[in-house]
């Protein structure tokens, strides 16, 4: 075997599990392909194709499968709440071109630890065990007020955590606080979406080099956060991450030798690893 | 209109410290300085704060210092520090710290800061929260330089000070490496630039005269002169005015 080139711990997850059955198709495709270096799959519980993505997960336990907490897409799963939402019954939206989540000051404590509960929940009952860590979607457990109440619940449950990091970026404060708690967690992110690439994203094809290179310098567990999938027009409607969601599905039918890269050069784990 | 203050940190330090702030505070409009509480020359710098009357005196927090330590305290003291000591233990050294200057000054602090930014931390900055809140005392941005592998951003400790209402620049601007003044005014320009109309920055300083005893206790050293040249140099002042600044204190924020 041939010796990897660095002892580095790297978590390579899928994201959006859930979301839109394309999406799904999209992942479950990548899954069952024989050169995915995929060894994560972050499942929301709230998505418009939410209770396929479960069932699959069921049907998978050889796979690892996070429970990624939402609260600024879809609607909550709690009942009762009065902060949540807005007139449609969803979630109030943040501003992710401006980074703006000032949403989050509008939500009660209370309602936010009940729809954490909830969620978490859903998960045990619809894939019939625990997730193997807990992550939220756009990374809201950066902030404080997502950030306590999910901790406590990754603490009780024994579970770790992805890094809470802000625009996928370090947040030291939210990351000392999980340490201290000694809530196992990886620790910094490279969101592979091409369209971001130059402001807080790569490309995986073409940032190759500079992300491993990121990677090989950063402290602890990295974590590569692809977002995947098949394209149709009702994602097209919902996400402005669209195409990019094929970059990682033409690597792997057409240029597998890229992905490989990777994995020669890390070592691929995944968050069942961390427990 | 936007407002920028302007900092002086580590009076209390070292007699060239002191000597530097004095020096600033006579000959520029930089009029918030962040008093040491338990430095080795604190005592004298209270004395030059209330020969020249310096109003706006606010604490430096350091938990740990050079004094206790018997050398420079580094980035892992302080690492160690939050990793051994609990909340409560964190608490109580800020409260003691805090009451001593309450003690020596004879007044609450006018903002509060902290060395390396360690109140970029939850275990201090809790307490601090708590402290400022109840005297609405501004805080500065907890940036903190404590795992630079991440980063500077720290927002969860950002959007804690802003949900507890306290006052706080929305841009913090250090520049303390680099011994070119010119290079280094051009970075602050720079900086302010970005600030739109309404906006607040806090820029740091370091101002000391250059000897020995500086030399051999702290890493910032030299550095620590390109200061006074900086902020005592009038048309440079004059530019961040003309770029729509109210050079102020913090209460004003």
């Amino acid at each position: 075997m041939k010796n990897k080139q660095s002892n580095k711990k790297v978590i390579f997850t899928l994201h959006d599990f859930g979301k839109t059955k394309s999406i799904n198709d999209g992942i479950i495709y990548s899954m069952e392909h024989p050169n995915n270096i995929a060894t994560q799959y972050s499942l929301m519980p709230n998505g418009l194709a939410s209770s396929e993505a479960a069932k699959y997960a069921k049907a998978h336990p050889e796979h690892s499968f996070d429970l990624c907490i939402t609260f600024t897409d879809f609607a909550p799963l709690s009942k009762g709440h009065k902060t949540l939402t807005d007139k449609s019954g969803n979630f109030l939206k943040a501003d992710t071109v401006k980074w703006d989540f000032s949403v989050l000051d509008k939500y009660d404590d209370r309602e936010v630890e009940n729809e954490i509960a909830a969620q978490y929940e859903w998960f045990l009952k619809k894939v019939g065990r625990k997730p193997s860590a807990l992550t939220t979607q756009k990374s809201e457990h950066g902030d404080p007020k997502i950030l306590v109440p999910f901790a406590d619940l990754a603490k009780s449950e024994g579970l770790p955590i992805r890094a809470p990091a802000w625009e996928w970026f370090g947040n030291y404060a939210a990351q000392s606080y999980v340490e201290d708690l000694g809530l196992k967690s990886s620790t910094n992110l490279f969101v592979a979406t091409k369209d971001w690439k130059g402001k807080n994203g790569f490309s995986l094809e073409e940032d190759t080099d500079n992300i491993i290179d990121a990677i090989r310098t950063a402290p602890g567990i990295s974590e590569i956060l692809a977002l995947v999938g098949f394209v149709d027009k009702e994602l097209l409607e919902l996400s402005s991450v669209s195409w990019h969601r094929g970059e990682y599905i033409n690597l792997l039918v057409r240029k597998p030798e890229i992905l490989l890269m990777f994995t020669e050069t890390f070592n691929f784990i995944n968050f069942k690893d961390l427990k | 209109m936007k407002k920028l203050v302007i900092v002086a940190d580590d009076f209390g330090f070292l007699p060239s410290v002191n000597d530097g702030i004095e020096y600033l505070f006579k000959n520029s409009p930089v009029i918030e300085i962040s008093l040491v509480t338990n430095a080795k020359y604190t005592l004298e710098a209270l004395k030059i704060a209330k020969k020249h009357k310096i109003q706006n005196l606010g604490i430096h927090i350091e938990l740990l210092g050079s004094k206790s330590l018997g050398r420079p305290v580094t980035t892992s003291d302080y690492t160690v520090l939050y990793q051994e000591k609990s909340y409560e233990d964190i608490e109580i050294l800020a409260k003691e710290e805090i009451k001593e200057f309450e003690r020596l000054v004879g007044k609450t602090p006018t903002h509060i800061t902290s060395h390396k930014g360690i109140h970029g931390n939850f275990k201090l900055l809790n307490y601090l929260i708590n402290y400022a809140r109840g005297k609405n005392i501004p805080i500065r941005k907890p940036i903190t330089a404590l795992n630079v592998e991440l980063g500077e951003q720290n927002y969860a400790a950002e959007i804690s000070l802003k949900r507890a209402g306290l006052k706080s620049s929305n841009y913090l601007i250090a520049h303390m490496l680099g011994n070119d003044s010119n290079v280094t005014k051009k970075a602050y320009i720079d900086d302010l630039a970005k600030l739109k109309d309404g906006e607040s920055a806090e820029i740091i300083t370091h101002p000391a005269f250059f000897d020995e005893n500086l030399l051999n206790h702290s890493a910032l050293n030299y550095l620590r002169t390109r200061d006074i040249s900086i902020f005592t140099d009038k048309i440079f002042l004059n530019k961040i005015t003309k770029m729509g600044f109210e050079i102020c204190s913090y209460k004003d924020l």
